[in-house]
């Protein structure tokens, strides 16, 4: 049949166009990256470099992926699919941890060298890497909100989901640290869940606005929160009125930077971080050690914190924030 | 006018006749309006239509008859410019035209169809000036309606035939209309353009005498304005009440035409199907045996009251009224479908209460609905599984798996008992014509060995061969001792096929008749007296 | 005259054909372009572990449409994840893991069948009794499963550790077929066979082709859909069993895109979701050409994008083969 005949050549083509990384040189060794969700700017940037790390690196072919879904169930298929190839590491941002504890043990027993990143709560890693300690994140967004609202009114936060490790643990070190130094702010509907969409975060911050008209302070949670609260705050029209921090891209939160709608964002460079990933999957790979005090190459992560994790892996641990607000969002492009 | 020839098959004429016939060198104004010449149509390499030659001329009335499945369809959708022929040519005026929908219509060929193809949501006159508009357009009818034309249009239409004008009527939507009046809107449309040709088919299936005899004045107004008026009608009868001439096909060919008048009912049927058929009285046995139903004032609140009668085994009874008088609901209610809330039944002498269709089927009485397309037949599945379709449970194995072997038995033998033509019994039933789909859902009920059936309109868009297969079907049923109810609106298949008719009205039993001893006219009479 | 031809059988055979050839293609296709780890031991074993979640679902999506009446059933995935998180709650408190792990697993996938046929059941009723549409009945009960599951696990997963006999039932291989994809085909073949043989099956496709004919034949509307509409939960809550096998993990939001993807399977094996046909070996080998495809995908580091675009593509060539028009070509009603 005609159309099953044009059906094999697309699917030869699409996959001939896209196999540019898989030719292998003889002996390379190959490290994949399993990000969140495919196409989030976030990861995009992280892309870079994972690329750039391939690009530098002899001996080794790197490259990312990710479901297009933001479902535990696509990302646990992903990396069976993985093992399944063969690959020799794979450097994982679980969606949610434990639902890929048994998928990465069968990665390890496989004998694929298994890193994870924002997953410091995983038994079935070798190494988790964190750009930073959590709970001084949480603290930081936190004393940076409790400045601009003059440490009093009330506040909420907002997470990616329940089940992300990372915004949970800085939502929650962020209510501690109010608790524990800023007895006048109240913390009311913690940790709304925005599914990493913008939308999601720009209804739900509607919806507290609209319930809490005292609301004087929101922390985003997932890279896109902030662009959907801040778009909520501009409507509202509560530029100025309400203090707005979080983490973000700086080139998708410029326009409320800019507007003073979002007041500033702390992040991490994914770039930063994704090159960190897979030198860290390539040193597992060659057996390196890793020992205290480090240095990895890259600004921020020069002296590695090494501690154990929850189960035979280590957590290491570098100081890699940066804030960014509209006096110095130029300097940083993407 | 070719002298009527009489070739039964094949037409003579050399079908490979090349298609660019030269077209008369002038069109006279005494030539036929309408000319078909050696046309062919065939379908996925089968012929629907073979060598066709067919002459309309202006202010004539013409029947086109024939079995189901002959080729009268095909043969309209050609005229009107939906199909184009494969080989033979149309002329119209006297000159050779290529056909299109729209170019049918400004030619002056307007078509009522069965379905009546009326947009329900729109007005009355919306509908009635629709083809005068769709022609006066050109086909771009979104941009150019011109409304003041459409109201004169429509109301000039609606007068013709006999519709009424007022504002308020021309405003209503199609769609709350009765199906009678929805069937003159159509009409309306018809002539609402000036037509040359008026092509009807099934006109009058809704209609009531009255109705029908106030279409056919109007008819005779057209035929007197110079436009020719094309019948295709199942109803011999009124064929040769409203006369002019006829046109018989069988098999793709035409076999026969004539004057109407010139020709017996039993002679058109012959010609249609090839076989002779008794049209006069198929129920020649006694009647009476042992009482077999009894309904003692049954009533559904809306639809009937009080009604009571008896049946007994090997006996015909007919029941009709108009479309208001119950007849169809007590059908229903006899089978489970509208379950009666008051009065009781009794089947061979046990009383039974029928709430739901499987307890008719279980008490032994077979259905056949009155509309077989959405209440009968599953469509797109084989034949074999309509037939067995109520009787599923009984051909399982003892593993619960339903016997195929058994299933395809049974199938076969209904299908030859009710001489049901199918190629394949696997095929979908939807391709079977609707005379054996009829005799496929009269198979289904007997598949549960009923002591009465029930038939609902059993040949309603069933053509003359088939009519007569389904009659003496019924007539067998009785004489192995079923008992019969005919529900019907057709009086000439009641008077032909019952022992007594009943005559409802207003939801009530108004008479019985025996049907030996009544005539159409009484009963028409019958039906439609007020209280 | 002309009314003679096979018309349905011609349909039937063709859809057959395309999937089978699809399946045959995408194999080929992947050995050629990703290699021959494709098709090695692992690989086939990993992909068929990932084909009984999504298959069962899609199986009861297909009875639903077959049913009529608009039937779907969108609660698949909310019936399967709270029948593994209830019997992960519950069946630790009677038998414990560690000492008898045979009996856990039994009493484990015992409970989980419960759940499945009461949640059935409930949308059985809905729609037979209540005279609800099938598509708001389901959604209805799919956001209410959920919302039982994350009450009732507070939002988070539940571990549940390493069990050997349900581990072995989701990944252990028996004369190299995986075992819960053994029992996914043999239900598979069961429902098949009674689909076509059994009475039930007899009047549920005719119900499907024409209800009110059905009814006037006597057959019981309602009881036929409350039967469906209970195995398709039982399908569900089975999919459930298996997804906690092998991930040793269940969560409430585990697997949100399967609802969608079990009604691509459903469409694309030809199920009419008007009602009246679709048969189930289609289904599995649409199943089976969809898992294949994205495992592909996922060997060759293609985003999953562009899997959702071929799994379009795909559908769309399937449907443009399906497509008949050949009753008029071929009947021209006369």
């Amino acid at each position: 049949m005609a159309t099953m005949k044009k059906l094999a050549v697309c699917a030869l083509l699409l996959g001939s166009v896209f196999t540019i990384g898989t030719a292998l040189a003889a002996g390379n060794k190959t490290i994949v990256t399993v990000v969140k969700l495919a196409g989030e700017t976030w990861f995009t940037r992280m892309d870079q470099g994972v690329k750039d790390y391939g690009v530098k690196t002899a001996g080794v072919t790197t490259s990312e992926i990710g479901p297009g879904k933001a479902d535990a169930a696509q990302q646990e298929r992903l990396i069976e699919d993985l093992i399944a190839r063969g690959v020799d590491a794979i450097a994982v941002v679980p969606f949610d941890p434990p639902m890929l504890e048994g998928v990465l043990k069968r990665a390890m027993d496989r004998g694929i060298k298994v890193m994870t990143h924002e997953a410091n709560n995983l038994k079935n890693t070798q190494v988790d890497m964190e750009a930073f300690d959590n709970a001084a994140f949480g603290a930081h967004f936190n004393d940076q909100l409790a400045d601009c609202m003059g440490k009093s009114g009330t506040w909420t936060s907002f997470v990616g989901s329940l089940g992300s490790l990372t915004h949970v643990q800085w939502a929650d070190a962020s209510a501690a640290n109010a608790a524990k130094k800023y007895p006048d702010m109240k913390l009311v509907s913690a940790k709304n869940e925005s599914f990493n969409d913008a939308n999601t975060a720009y209804n739900k911050a509607k919806e507290l606005l609209k319930k809490f008209p005292d609301l004087k302070g929101i922390e985003g949670g997932s890279a896109v929160d902030v662009i959907g609260i801040g778009r909520a705050v501009e409507e509202a029209g509560l530029v100025g009125k309400i203090c707005v921090y979080g983490i973000g891209m700086p080139n998708d939160t410029s326009r409320y930077l800019k507007s003073g709608a979002v007041n500033g964002i702390s992040l991490w460079d994914p770039k930063d971080a994704g090159f960190v990933m897979n030198k860290i999957a390539h040193m597992l790979v060659d057996g390196t050690e890793f020992k205290e005090g480090m240095d990895l190459g890259v600004p921020g992560y020069n002296n590695m914190h090494v501690k154990q994790g929850p189960g035979k892996g280590i957590i290491v641990t570098g100081q890699a924030w940066i804030d960014v607000n509209k006096d110095n969002l130029d300097k940083y492009n993407f | 006018m070719e002298p009527g020839y009489r070739a039964i098959g094949m037409n003579s004429q050399n079908p490979s006749r090349s298609e660019t016939v030269k077209a008369e060198p002038e069109a006279t104004a005494t030539g036929p309006f309408l000319e078909l010449r050696g046309i062919h149509k065939r379908f996925a390499g089968v012929y629907a239509l073979r060598g066709i030659d067919l002459t309309i001329e202006a202010g004539e009335i013409y029947h086109l008859m024939g079995e189901n499945g002959c080729g009268k369809s095909t043969l309209i959708k050609i005229i009107s410019g939906a199909l184009s022929p494969d080989e033979g040519s149309i002329l119209i005026g006297g000159r050779e035209v290529v056909l299109s929908p729209i170019g049918a219509l400004s030619a002056g060929v307007e078509t009522v169809y069965q379905d009546l193809s009326l947009l329900p949501n729109l007005s009355v006159a919306e509908n009635t000036a629709l083809s005068q508009q769709l022609v006066e357009s050109e086909g771009r009818l979104a941009r150019r309606i011109d409304r003041a034309r459409l109201m004169d249009t429509a109301v000039k239409a609606l007068a013709a035939v006999g519709l009424p004008t007022d504002a308020r009527f021309c405003a209503t939507a199609v769609e709350e209309l009765p199906i009678a009046t929805r069937q003159l809107v159509a009409i309306a449309r018809a002539i609402a353009t000036d037509a040359k040709l008026v092509i009807m088919d099934e006109p009058t299936s809704a209609l009531t005498r009255r109705e029908v005899e106030n279409l056919i004045g109007v008819v005779d107004r057209l035929r007197a304005g110079g436009v020719a008026v094309l019948f295709v009608s199942h109803k011999l009868d009124e064929s040769k009440s409203i006369g002019g001439r006829f046109i018989v096909m069988r098999d793709g060919a035409k076999v026969m035409e004539g004057n109407i008048a010139d020709h017996s009912k039993s002679e058109l049927s012959y010609w249609m199907t090839g076989k002779t058929l008794d049209v006069a009285r198929y129920r020649h046995a006694a009647h009476g045996g042992e009482p077999l139903l009894e309904v003692n004032r049954l009533g559904r609140t809306g639809a009937f009251k009080d009604v009571s009668f008896a049946l007994a085994r090997g006996e015909i009874i007919g029941i009709t009224g108009l479309l208001d008088s119950g007849r169809n609901e007590l059908a229903r209610a006899l089978v489970g479908v509208n379950p009666a809330d008051s009065g009781t039944i009794q089947l061979a002498g046990r009383p039974i209460t029928l709430r739901r269709p499987i307890d008719a089927i279980d008490a032994g009485i077979g259905y056949v609905p009155e509309d077989r397309l959405s209440e009968g037949l599953f469509l797109e599945k084989p034949v074999r599984s309509n037939i067995v379709a109520e009787v599923l449970g009984q051909l399982v194995d003892r593993f619960g798996k339903i016997d195929v072997g058994r299933s395809r038995t049974l199938a076969t033998k209904i299908a030859a008992d009710l001489q049901i033509v199918a190629a394949n019994l696997d095929n979908p039933v939807q391709s079977l014509s609707g005379g054996n789909q009829q005799r496929v859902l009269i198979g289904r009920g007997l598949t549960i060995d009923p002591k009465l059936f029930v038939l609902h309109g059993p040949t309603v868009g069933v053509d003359v061969g088939s009519k007569d297969t389904i009659f003496r079907i019924i007539q067998k049923l009785a004489g192995d001792g079923m008992g019969v109810i005919l529900v019907s609106d057709d009086m000439p298949e009641l008077l032909q096929n019952c022992d007594r008719i009943i005559v409802m009205r207003k939801g009530m039993i108004a008479e019985t008749f025996e049907a030996e001893n009544v005539d159409e006219d009484t009963l028409y009479h019958s039906l439609l007296l007020e209280r | 005259m002309l009314k003679g031809l096979l018309v349905g059988n011609v349909v039937v055979d063709r859809q057959l054909n395309f999937l089978v050839s699809v399946n045959v293609l995408v194999l080929v296709a992947a050995v050629a372009i990703a290699g021959t780890s494709f098709v090695n031991v692992y690989n086939l074993q990993s992909m068929a572990v990932q084909i009984p979640e999504l298959g069962l679902l899609g199986i009861g999506v297909a009875l639903a449409m077959i049913a009529g009446n608009g039937g779907i059933d969108l609660s698949g995935i909310a019936v399967a994840n709270l029948s593994g998180i209830v019997a992960a709650l519950l069946v630790p408190m009677w038998v414990s893991a560690d000492d008898s792990p045979l009996i856990f697993a039994f009493v484990f996938g015992g409970v989980c069948l419960c759940i499945g046929i009461v949640c059935g059941l409930i949308n059985g009723l809905l729609i037979s009794r209540a005279g609800l549409t099938p598509i708001i009945a389901t959604l209805g009960t799919s956001m209410a499963y959920s919302g039982i599951s994350v009450v009732v696990s507070n939002g988070s997963g539940i571990r549940l550790g390493y069990i050997e006999p349900l581990d072995d039932f989701g990944h252990m291989a028996v004369l190299g077929v995986p075992i819960c994809f053994a029992l996914f085909i043999a239900i598979a073949a069961a429902i098949g066979v009674a689909l076509r043989f059994t009475p039930f099956g007899v009047r549920l496709y005719l119900l499907g082709s024409n209800a009110k004919a059905a009814r006037y034949a006597g057959f019981s509307q309602s009881g036929l859909q409350l039967v469906t509409y209970t195995i398709s939960g039982i399908l569900a809550s089975i999919a459930g069993l298996i997804i906690a096998a092998r991930i040793s993990s269940v969560k409430w939001d585990y697997g949100t895109s399967y609802v969608l993807i079990a009604i691509l399977i459903a469409v694309m094996a030809g199920v009419r979701p008007s009602g009246g046909y679709g048969r189930i070996v289609c289904v599995v080998l649409s199943t089976t050409a969809l898992q294949m495809l994205s495992s592909m995908f996922n060997f060759l580091d293609i985003s999953n994008f562009f899997r959702d675009f071929a799994w379009g593509l795909l559908l769309l060539a399937f449907l443009q083969i399906s497509r008949i028009d050949l009753r008029s070509r071929l009947f021209g009603k006369s």
